[in-house]
C-alpha cells in the first residue's frame, strides 16, 4: 500500500509538472495574482483627493484657510473658481470631488466676534473619496477654529480648557487596533491570497482529473494509478500539498516582505494552521472535478466561486448581517474558516488556541470532503463498471 | 448538403449553435442559471443594506451609575451589542483575537466622579481595522453614543453654570462647517456596491462564455466544419455564433438591470437609454476581448486562464472599492482597458449623479473601440479556421 502511494504520488506529481496549463494556474497564476491583485491597492490610504475653492471674502484669513486646507495631506486644491457654478462644472465632469465655499463677510464676522460657516459640498459617489475629502476639511477648519478659539479666550482672560470641558465633558478617544493606518491592502490581500491558494488548487485539480478523462477517452497512455480509491485519493492530496506548502512559504516570506504587510506570528505556526485548509481544499476539489467534464469546464464555475467567497467569507461583510442561508454555504467552503482564523494568526498575533475553532473546522470539512469523494469515487467505479 | 444555399451562411451558423448549446449543460449553467443565481446571492447578502447588532465587549473599570447607563446606551444603539463584559482589557483583546468581537469600550476608574468635579473625561474605543469595513462601522456608532451621554452631561452642567459660562460657550467654534452631501445624501454604498457587483459577475460569464464557444471550436477540431455551414464566409461564422450569446446575454443584462434598478432600489435619476446601450455595449465589448484571446492563444485552456485573470480581478481595478485616483499608473492604465471601469463610472453617471448624456458619451465611445477592435479580428480568423496546425489544442 505504501509502495502504491509512493507511485501515485509520483504519477501526480509528473502530471502537474508536464502540463502547462496547469503549471500555469498552480504556479504561473498564484505567483502572478500576488503581485497585481495588490497593485490598485498599493497606496495602502487615499490622499491628495482634489477639491476646489470658491472663495467670495477674498480676505487674509480666507487665503489662510485655503492654504490650510492645500497643506492638509488628504486634499489637493486644483482649481480656484469664481463662483459655485463652474465649481459644480469640475465635479460633474470629475476633475474635482469637492468644493469649500467661503462666503463674504467670513473675516469681518471672526474679528467681531461672531460665529461663522464654511460650507463643505463633496462628492458621495464615492464612499472612500467622500470621507477622505470630508474628513480633511473637518480637520482643517477644526484646527482654524481652535486657533482663533484660543487667542478669544487668551484676550479676556477666562479659562480655555474649563470651556472645553462644558462644551464636552465625555469624549471617545478612538484607537485603531492591528492596522493603525486603516490601510486598504493590509484588510483586503491578506485574505485575497489565502483565497487564491483555494481557488487555483480547485481549478488545477479540475484540470488534472479532465486531462486524464479525457486521455483515457481517447485511449491515450497515461501512467496508470495504483491501488483502490483511498490510495489514490491520498496520492494526489499529498502531491498537491507539498507544492502548495511551498506557497504558504512564498506568501508570507516574500510577498508579505514586498508589500510590507505586519507578521505577527512564526511562518511554522500559520504551517500547521493551514494543513487542515490546504487538506480540505484539495479533497473538496477531488470531489467537484468528478463533476466537471472537460477540463476547462472547472474555469468557469470556478472563477465565478472566487468573488461569492469573497463576498461570503464574513471580511467583507460581517457575519452577523448575512442571512442564515448564506451563512450555511459560506460554512461549507474552507476559504471562509482559512480566512477568519489566518488573518487572525498572521495579522493580528492570535495564539493557536484562539483559533482553534477554526482548525477545528477545517479538519471537519476535510473528513467531510474525504467522505464525498471516496463515495463519489466509488460510485463512478461501479457506473463504469456495469458499463463495461 | 450540396447545392442547398438554404443551409448556409448566418442563419445556419446560427441554428447549429443552438444545436451545441442544447448539447453542452455548461451553457445554459453559464449565460443563465450562474448570473441569476449570483444576482440572488447578492440581493440575499445586502438584503440588510445596513448591519446591526455587532458584538462589542466593554471593560468597565468604574462601575458608576454613568458608566452603567453608558453601557446601555451602547447596548440600545442598532449597530452594537454588548456582547461581553470584560474585566480587563487582557480579556477584551483576548476576545478580540478569538474573532468574538470587533471593539471594546474602555471605561476608566473613577470617571463619573471625575465629570462630576467638572474635570471632564474620556473613554477609549479599542477598533479591529484589520476588518476595516465591520470596524469602521462599529467605531462611527461608538462615537455617536459617547457624543449622545456626553451632550446630556452638558445640558445638566450648564443649567448649573450660569450667564458667565453662557457667554464663554458662545466664544467657542468660531468658524463651523456645513456640511453638504452631493449626489448621495444618505451615504448609501451597500445599495450602489451591491449593484456595481452584478455587472461584475455579469462580465466574468460573457468573456468566460465566449473564449469558451469560440475556442471549442479550434480545440474540438470543428472549426473547418464552422466555416463550411458560413457557406465559407468567416464573417457569417463568427457573427452568426455570436449572435446566439449575445441575445441570451442582452436578456441577462435586462433582467439585471430590472433587479437592480426595482429590487435594489438604485435611483435612476439619468436616462433609461444610456443605461440600457451601455449594458449592451458592455456585452459586445466583453465579447470582443473574447475574440481577441482567442485570436492571440490557440489554446482553449490558455485562454480561458487569461479570460480568468481579466475578469477576476476586474472588481479591484474597477475603481469601485479604491478609486482609481488613489492607484499608481500601472493600476490605472490596466483599469482602463477593462470594459467594467467604463460601464461602472457610466452606470453610476446615470444612476446616482443625475449626469447629462453627454457625460457618458465617452464612456460608451471607449466601449465602442473595444468592440470595433474585435470586429475588424474577425477576417483574421479565418486562417486559423482552415489552418490545422491551430486546432486540437486543449
Amino acid at each position: 500500500m505504501i509502495r502504491n502511494l509512493f507511485c501515485n504520488i509520483f504519477t501526480e506529481l509528473n502530471a502537474i509538472f508536464r502540463d502547462p496549463g496547469v503549471l500555469i494556474i498552480m504556479v504561473g497564476a498564484v505567483v502572478l495574482y500576488s503581485f497585481v491583485y495588490p497593485l490598485p491597492y498599493s497606496s495602502e490610504v487615499l490622499k491628495q483627493v482634489p477639491l476646489s475653492i470658491v472663495d467670495h471674502d477674498n480676505s487674509l484669513l480666507s487665503r489662510q484657510l485655503a492654504r490650510m486646507t492645500d497643506a492638509s495631506e488628504l486634499i489637493q486644491v486644483v482649481s480656484r473658481d469664481p463662483d459655485m457654478e463652474q465649481a459644480r462644472r469640475k465635479i460633474e465632469s470629475g476633475k474635482s470631488s469637492g468644493i469649500l465655499v467661503i462666503s463674504e463677510g467670513f473675516e469681518k464676522d471672526v474679528l467681531q466676534g461672531r460665529k461663522t460657516y464654511v460650507s463643505a459640498y463633496v462628492d458621495a459617489t464615492y464612499f472612500l473619496v467622500y470621507r477622505q475629502a470630508m474628513t480633511g476639511l473637518v480637520m482643517t477648519v477644526r484646527t482654524m477654529s481652535a486657533g482663533i478659539e484660543v487667542s478669544r479666550f487668551k484676550a479676556r482672560g477666562w479659562s480655555h480648557e474649563k470651556a472645553l470641558i462644558d462644551r464636552s465633558s465625555l469624549n471617545l478617544v478612538s484607537r485603531s487596533l492591528f492596522n493603525p493606518h486603516m490601510g486598504y491592502a493590509t484588510y483586503i490581500v491578506p485574505a485575497v491570497l489565502l483565497l487564491l491558494l483555494q481557488q487555483t488548487m480547485l481549478i488545477g485539480i479540475g484540470m488534472l482529473s479532465g486531462t486524464r478523462r479525457e486521455q483515457l477517452q481517447e485511449k491515450k497512455a497515461v501512467i496508470p494509478l495504483q491501488g483502490g480509491p483511498l490510495v489514490r485519493i491520498l496520492g494526489r492530496t499529498i502531491a498537491c500539498m507539498s507544492l502548495y506548502l511551498i506557497h504558504i512559504y512564498f506568501f508570507y516570506k516574500v510577498v508579505y516582505q514586498i508589500w510590507d504587510f505586519p507578521l505577527r506570528t512564526g511562518v511554522l505556526d500559520m504551517f500547521v494552521f493551514l494543513l487542515p485548509f490546504l487538506l480540505s481544499v484539495v479533497l473538496m476539489g477531488q470531489f467537484l472535478a468528478g463533476f466537471f467534464k472537460s477540463r476547462e469546464s472547472s474555469i468557469i464555475m470556478i472563477v465565478w466561486s472566487s468573488m461569492v467567497a469573497v463576498l461570503i467569507s464574513g471580511f467583507s461583510w460581517p457575519v452577523e448581517t448575512m442571512p442564515h442561508w448564506i451563512r450555511a454555504i459560506s460554512m461549507l467552503l474552507p476559504s471562509t474558516w482559512g480566512i477568519s482564523g489566518g488573518l487572525r494568526m498572521a495579522q493580528m498575533g492570535a495564539s493557536f488556541e484562539q483559533v482553534m475553532d477554526e482548525w477545528l473546522c477545517m479538519w471537519g470539512l476535510s473528513f467531510f470532503y474525504l467522505l464525498l469523494t471516496w463515495i463519489w469515487t466509488r460510485f463512478m467505479a461501479r457506473v463504469s463498471e456495469n458499463n463495461s | 448538403m450540396p447545392g442547398n444555399k438554404g443551409r448556409s451562411g448566418f442563419l445556419a451558423v446560427f441554428t447549429r449553435e443552438l444545436l451545441r448549446i442544447r448539447q453542452h449543460a455548461r451553457y445554459p449553467l453559464a449565460m443563465f442559471v450562474f448570473p441569476l443565481l449570483s444576482f440572488i446571492l447578492i440581493w440575499g447578502l445586502f438584503s440588510e443594506p445596513y448591519p446591526h447588532e455587532l458584538p462589542v465587549a466593554v471593560v468597565d473599570l468604574d462601575h458608576s451609575k454613568l458608566s452603567r447607563s453608558l453601557i446601555r446606551a451602547v447596548d440600545t444603539s442598532p449597530v452594537i451589542r454588548v456582547a461581553f463584559q470584560a474585566a480587563d482589557p487582557v480579556e477584551a483583546r483576548n476576545l478580540m483575537l478569538e474573532g468574538a468581537i470587533y471593539a471594546w469600550l474602555h471605561i476608566p476608574q473613577s470617571l463619573e466622579k471625575d465629570i462630576l468635579e467638572g474635570k471632564g473625561g474620556e473613554v477609549i474605543g479599542f477598533t479591529n481595522t484589520q476588518m476595516l469595513l465591520p470596524g469602521s462601522i462599529v467605531s462611527s456608532s461608538l462615537q455617536a453614543v459617547v457624543s449622545t451621554i456626553s451632550a446630556g452631561l452638558n445640558i445638566r452642567s450648564r443649567m448649573q453654570g450660569g450667564a458667565m459660562q453662557e457667554k464663554a460657550m458662545s466664544l467657542l467654534d468660531p468658524v463651523k462647517i456645513d456640511r453638504h452631501v452631493l449626489f448621495n445624501p444618505q451615504l448609501n454604498y451597500m445599495y450602489f456596491l451591491s449593484a456595481a457587483l452584478c455587472p461584475t459577475f455579469l462580465q466574468i460569464f460573457v468573456l468566460m462564455v465566449t473564449v469558451m464557444a469560440l475556442g471549442s471550436e479550434f480545440k474540438n477540431r470543428t472549426a473547418e466544419q464552422w466555416l463550411k455551414t458560413a457557406g465559407g464566409s468567416v464573417w457569417w461564422a463568427v457573427t452568426g455564433k455570436l449572435a446566439v450569446y449575445f441575445l441570451c446575454f442582452s436578456l441577462v443584462g435586462l433582467i439585471m438591470l430590472t433587479i437592480i434598478l426595482l429590487g435594489f432600489g438604485v435611483p435612476l435619476r439619468g436616462s433609461g437609454a444610456v443605461l440600457i446601450a451601455g449594458t449592451i455595449f458592455l456585452i459586445l465589448a466583453y465579447m470582443a476581448y473574447g475574440l481577441i484571446l482567442v485570436f492571440i492563444f490557440p489554446s482553449l485552456r490558455v485562454a480561458l486562464s487569461a479570460s480568468s485573470f481579466l475578469s477576476g480581478t476586474a472588481f479591484a481595478f474597477a475603481g469601485i472599492t479604491f478609486p482609481l485616483e488613489g492607484m499608481p499608473v500601472l493600476g490605472k492604465a490596466w483599469s482602463s482597458l477593462l470594459p467594467l471601469t467604463h460601464y461602472l463610472h457610466l452606470f453610476q453617471e446615470q444612476t446616482l449623479r443625475q449626469a447629462p448624456i453627454s457625460v457618458s458619451v465617452p464612456d460608451l465611445l471607449i466601449m465602442l473601440v473595444f468592440v470595433g477592435t474585435g470586429y475588424c479580428l474577425i477576417p483574421l480568423f479565418k486562417s486559423h479556421m482552415t489552418d490545422s496546425r491551430y486546432w486540437g489544442k486543449a
